[in-house]
């Protein structure tokens, strides 16, 4: 009896949302499969558009979709190698730290109504700020490694931060003007009739770019430039170390692509009730579904845009992304001015 | 209820002792990216405790502004110029006669205002918005004005650097 009693006790601890949310949906159990699954579809869409197979040889039956498993336990297996000239602790600590800090944010998202692991009022700037902390690492990892190419890498990610943070906050910052609130789950609960991509398009263009520009994805892989500087700031990196910052810049990608499916996409609506029923989690599986095609779309990107220069990013950053950003607060108050209820 | 006193107090007392860590690495490290992301620590641990406090909204701006934009900038400096900190001679007695004196001050301020007469309140961002625009609208004019001046400035170098 006390036993059986033991077993229900962890499981209900497990299955209450402050355990459930961060380790396995939203959090890190979904997060190994997406990491798994879009490189893949990453990978199978750039051999499409080039009339090539892609990665076939690890489980050809299935298209070869277990590469990126084979990938993975071979980075676990390989020699980490650290070079003389390098700081060694912030060399090591570093590819940890930019895999956690991307991850946190997790624990403010709501995945379902009053599903959330940490329940907050003001989660949307919450996410936004740990978001904004993965820079610093990428920046550490490149001094640590001094080596030119991550050097300038660290620049060029320096720069690129400039360029889109502000349009970013201020993009996601005039959903919130609109909305009235700071609060995710408020801001999705709003848009149960219609997305807010409908009534600020400019504010889910801005957060949209620079969405694509914070994770480094093509046309805006400048940090890591891989014809003009190697990896950029993890050129050094070899084995697990360098599987953990690639794994970095999709787990922001994915935390993002939430953040923006919940401003502008109306989150877990429509909501399936009867899933729902089962486990409150279940019921908002359209957010991930929503999330997951937005990165299917962003990583297709690459397959169809060839790289823009530094100057020119930062250009679009300061003199097209800030402007229309700013525009989009404007619509918000326009909006509101103009009575628009939901 | 004591239990969560008890946690509550255990809570602040370690992120206070973190910080306080994270404050004496940033002051010794002999490299400055080291010292800039402890001062990041610091600055995690201080918007920790104000989120304890109950402002959120603080909390949230403080990460961005002291640890991600502040902190940025210092690792971005040190990248470009690879400039390592200066070394200053040690003047302990000058150190400790300004540690006493901040901590008295400190000790004044708390004495003044009253442990414990505070508690955290609910902060109705519309109730903030609305008494800075009615009764405060003029140092909003000027910030405004500031900020405005600040950007044209701005624009003005990077278009003179682009000739």
């Amino acid at each position: 009896m006390m036993v059986l009693e033991i077993i229900e006790y962890i499981i209900r601890l497990i299955l209450s949302p402050p355990i459930f949310a961060p380790i396995i949906y939203p959090g890190l159990v979904t997060v190994l499969v997406i990491l798994l699954s879009i490189i893949w579809v990453e990978r199978k869409i750039a051999a499409k558009v080039q009339l090539r197979y892609g990665p076939l040889y690890v489980s050809k039956p299935i298209g070869g979709a277990l590469q990126m498993l084979a990938d993975a336990t071979r980075f676990f297996f390989q020699e980490i190698i650290v070079p003389r000239d390098a700081d060694s602790i912030a060399f090591l600590i570093a590819p940890a730290a930019s895999l956690v800090l991307p991850l946190l944010p997790i624990v403010f998202v709501p995945a379902a109504p009053s599903f959330v692991a940490i329940s907050v009022e003001y989660s949307l700037p919450l996410v936004l700020a740990i978001s904004a902390l993965t820079p610093i690492v990428i920046i550490v990892m490149a001094w640590a490694a001094n080596n030119k190419f991550t050097i300038i890498g660290g620049i060029r990610e320096a720069f690129m931060v400039i360029a889109y943070e502000l349009s970013l906050f201020i993009s996601a910052l005039a959903m919130a003007i609109f909305y009235g609130t700071l609060n995710l789950e408020d801001i999705v609960s709003m848009q149960k009739s219609l997305p807010g991509v409908i009534l600020n398009p400019l504010a889910a263009i801005t957060f949209f770019v620079a969405m694509v520009m914070a994770t480094s994805r093509l046309p805006f892989d400048i940090v890591e430039g891989e014809q003009e500087i190697v990896a950029g700031p993890f050129t050094e990196y070899t084995g697990i170390l360098y599987g953990l910052v690639m794994g970095a810049g999709y787990v922001q990608l994915y935390i993002l692509c939430l953040v923006f499916v919940e401003l502008f996409l109306s989150g877990w609506y429509p909501y399936i009730g009867l899933l729902g029923e089962i486990y409150p989690a279940l019921g908002g599986v359209s957010l991930f579904i929503k999330a997951y095609l937005l990165m299917v779309f962003i990583v297709f990107l690459r397959s169809v845009y060839g790289r823009y220069r530094l100057d020119q990013a930062i250009s679009i950053g300061w003199k097209s992304l800030l402007p229309l950003s700013l525009a989009s607060v404007f619509l918000s108050l326009g909006l509101l001015a103009a009575g628009v209820v939901i | 209820m004591f239990l969560n006193e008890v946690l509550e107090v255990g809570a602040f007392t370690a992120i206070s002792l973190y910080i306080l860590v994270s404050a004496l690495i940033a002051i010794k490290a002999k490299d400055s990216i080291y010292a800039a992301a402890a001062l990041g620590m610091v600055g995690l641990g201080i918007a920790g405790l104000i989120a304890m406090l109950g402002y959120g909204y603080v909390a949230a701006f403080h990460v961005v502004i002291y640890v991600g934009a502040a902190v940025t900038f210092v690792t971005f400096s040190v990248l470009m110029l690879r400039e390592q900190p200066a070394e200053f001679k040690e003047i302990k007695v000058l150190a400790a006669l300004n540690a006493l004196l901040l901590a008295g001050v400190y000790l004044l301020a708390i004495r003044s205002t009253g442990i414990g007469e505070l508690g955290s309140v609910y902060l109705n961002l519309g109730e903030v918005a609305r008494v800075i625009i009615e009764q405060y609208w003029f140092p909003l004019l000027i910030v405004f004005v500031s900020l405005a001046t600040i950007m044209i400035e701005g624009i003005i170098v990077a278009r003179g650097e682009e000739k």
